[in-house]
């Protein structure tokens, strides 16, 4: 059976689900932030950033990391099931960190125009009665195999105002980051 | 300004049991698409074939499996990183910048699968810059079941 979409796509729908901002690389960077983030508050409840990014440092692999409100304190936590080349099922797990690791894939020594497709989810962020949940799915398939599904918190009760991404080197031109914002009802 | 997403593009059921289903002449003004399936087939379990753009090609991918009696790893480069059951189940399928034309498209897949007892994640990589127009699901050598159902939606990004 043959569906064609064309003119049957439909736009737009003012749904509970939508695009706040994103940011395509169109050279290397040293991070990606999502900034200002209160302006949401009063109308999402959740957020998700949808990315496909890729390491810019020489090496087969890197990690996706990500921070909140600027903060480097060791004040996040983080628990990883995955597997690496596909060798055995794997996890990990800190309780006492400076970052989050929320994505490990491509490097900029993997497989050329390989890039590392994740999705994030991060509860609540707006809410100042609880600590912040994130959970990450992502990987990639090149001459590194990486998959992983990553369980985050964020222990301080303020509200998120700024998310910042980035890689241990810089992040290759290129990669993207979409963020989106969840009604509540 | 907060731009409305999610966009459903086709939906189809199938009144009676076929041998694929294509989604064909994808409009390219989104970022990602997510396609949801139930993914009923005609035989207990067999491998599926995921073809981009008309023609089969090797999609490496990576997965865990979780199932009955345990826990596994694997990795592999083949056409059917999908799979289809007789049973009830659901599959979302997601790929990710799929009409960037300077890049591979990486894609992920969730599976939960009930009648079998399996939950399988995958990632993998359609390895081509071309963007992506078409989306064949073709069982091997078996059809599609009557109630089979695919929901193809288009997120902006």
């Amino acid at each position: 059976m043959l569906i064609p979409l064309g003119f049957l796509a439909a736009g737009g729908g003012g749904g509970a689900f939508d695009l706040l901002e994103s940011q395509v690389l169109s050279s290397s960077a040293s991070s990606v932030t999502f900034s200002s983030l209160s302006a949401y508050a009063s109308t999402y409840q959740h957020l998700q950033i949808r990315a496909v990014w890729r390491g810019a440092r020489a090496e087969a692999d890197d990690d996706l990391l990500m921070r909140f409100n600027s903060d480097t304190g060791t004040n996040y936590s983080y628990h990883r099931v995955g597997t690496f080349n596909a060798s055995s099922v794997v996890s990990a797990a800190t309780t006492s960190a400076d970052k989050m690791f929320v994505s490990t894939g491509s490097g900029n020594s993997s497989t050329a125009n390989a890039f590392t497709g994740v999705v994030i989810d991060i509860l609540d962020p707006f809410e100042i009665t609880k600590f912040k949940t994130v959970r990450s799915l992502g990987g990639v398939a090149s001459s590194i195999n990486y998959l992983q599904l990553i369980s985050s918190s964020w222990r301080n009760t303020a509200a998120v105002n700024s998310i910042q991404l980035y890689n241990y080197s810089n992040t290759a031109a290129l990669s993207r980051f979409s963020l989106y914002g969840i009604k509540g009802s | 300004m907060a731009t409305p997403t999610y966009t459903s593009l086709a939906t189809i059921t199938l009144g009676s049991s076929a041998a694929s289903v294509t989604f064909s002449n994808i409009p390219t003004t989104y970022r990602d698409l997510i396609l949801i399936t139930n993914s009923k087939v005609t035989d207990s379990e067999i491998e599926m074939n995921l073809i981009f753009n008309g023609s089969s090609t090797n999609l490496p991918w990576v997965r865990i499996l979780g199932y009955s009696s345990g826990l596994t790893t694997s990795s592999a480069s083949n056409p059917y990183p999908t799979t289809g059951i007789t049973g009830d189940g659901v599959q979302i399928l997601q790929i990710f910048d799929y009409s960037a034309t300077n890049k591979h498209k990486p894609f992920l897949i969730r599976k939960s699968f009930g009648t079998i007892s399996w939950s399988d994640t995958i990632a993998g990589r359609y390895p081509s810059t071309s963007a992506i127009t078409s989306i064949t699901l073709d069982p091997f050598s078996y059809n599609l079941a009557s109630g089979f159902t695919a929901s193809l939606y288009g997120v902006a990004g």
